[in-house]
């Protein structure tokens, strides 16, 4: 069920590139639609700063507007819409460093937990997040984007494979050994019993 | 933590990827069985699972809670820096050109040199490719009413709409999803 669904997007996809690349605007504005969301956690698992995610998303959705004419393989879709956003996130990320804006670790500088009515549990689950998203960020980009895309958009291995251009066994792995340094990483939360969150 | 760690090694790879694939959703029935009789056998293997379970957790929750303190920023959408230096190339070799085809770069792609991308057999021919994006803050088409809400693209393609009136196609997100979006001068 859950393949005949995804083969149905797919192929819903494709019509819709075929008509983008007739220069149709609707078309483009029905990608825009469909893959908004995913695209956006590609460039927040990139990047790993909310903050930057407006400005880099809209740079991918304006490079895929002017290039989608250059996707010779419409099946490829995916990989190459996630080649743009990588590739968008990472020049937005070294920009930053350039401009010395990440002068601290960013998620240090940067995170706010949502309101909670007890102050003192809020600031503890304010911490256990920092620490996570730490531990995230820390994680070579290798592990890191596909552990993202996983625990944001609840992708398959098949499908992060074919955004990330990568063998499926390659992504189990790089999501094992992410889980691997992450217990490292935060060994003393979960000795603790972590947030308990679901 | 050195006896998390050393305990993690107990645990064979094997066993540590099946439990990796339970929690993700995409063990098979078979690798399941099997998981279930290691976690019987080996507390090790019970606490890895236990530990991974807790991760996904809090990552997740923790990825969450920062994406959605990024959603639905309100204002007008600011260019900074970054997205105008990735903007600019665009901008700067296409802004004049885009202007000589002003009203028509959707509705007329003949006025435009048919562009032929890809190679070989499976070239695609592409009369309206690529779309030429203009900044319009300094055209007749800045809205005037700003909504507070979402965060507009500060430049975009010129093109006519259904009426045939001449618009500024941008892009225009919210807090749930991006479009495009047609402007005019009385938006």
């Amino acid at each position: 069920m859950e393949v005949a669904v995804a083969c149905k997007a797919k192929d819903e996809d494709q019509d819709l590139i075929a008509a983008a690349q007739r220069g149709e605007r609707g078309a483009i504005d029905a990608l825009v639609r469909r893959n908004d969301r995913w695209v956006r956690n590609a460039v927040y698992a990139v990047v790993g700063n909310a903050q930057l995610i407006d400005d880099v998303v809209q740079t991918v959705w304006t490079r895929a507007w002017q290039q989608i004419g250059t996707l010779v393989d419409p099946s490829r879709w995916r990989g190459w819409l996630y080649a743009l956003a990588r590739n968008a996130a990472i020049d937005a990320g070294q920009k930053i460093a350039r401009q010395r804006i990440r002068q601290a670790p960013y998620v240090k500088d940067q995170y706010q937990a949502p309101e909670e009515s007890d102050p003192s549990r809020s600031l503890a689950r304010a911490e256990q997040h920092r620490r996570a998203l730490s531990a995230i960020h820390g994680l070579p980009a290798i592990y890191r984007e596909p552990f993202v895309l996983r625990h944001l958009e609840d992708w398959s291995y098949a499908r992060i494979a074919e955004a990330l251009e990568l063998p499926i066994d390659t992504v189990e792995t790089r999501l094992v050994r992410a889980r691997r340094l992450l217990r490292s990483a935060l060994a003393d939360q979960i000795e603790n019993g972590g947030t308990g969150s679901r | 933590m050195t006896r998390d760690e050393d305990n993690l090694f107990d645990v064979a790879p094997r066993v540590e990827r099946l439990i990796c694939r339970y929690l993700d959703g995409q063990i098979s029935d078979e690798d399941e069985t099997e998981l279930l009789g290691n976690l019987d056998r080996d507390a090790g293997a019970r606490r890895l699972l236990e530990s991974y379970r807790r991760i996904d957790a809090d990552c997740a929750s923790a990825l969450r809670a920062d994406l959605a303190r990024a959603v639905g920023t309100p204002g007008p959408r600011r260019r900074n820096g970054l997205l105008v230096g990735a903007a600019g190339a665009v901008l700067t070799a296409a802004a004049v050109v885009a202007l000589s085809f002003l009203p028509s770069i959707w509705t007329s792609p003949s006025r435009r040199a048919a562009g032929t991308v890809g190679g070989g057999a499976s070239s695609v021919t592409n009369p309206s490719w690529p779309p030429v994006f203009v900044d319009y803050r300094d055209m007749d088409y800045a809205p005037r009413e700003r909504q507070r809400d979402v965060v507009r693209d500060l430049i975009g393609v010129p093109g006519k709409n259904e009426k045939n009136e001449d618009v500024i196609y941008i892009f225009e997100r919210n807090a749930q999803s991006t479009r495009i979006i047609p402007i005019s001068g009385d938006i």
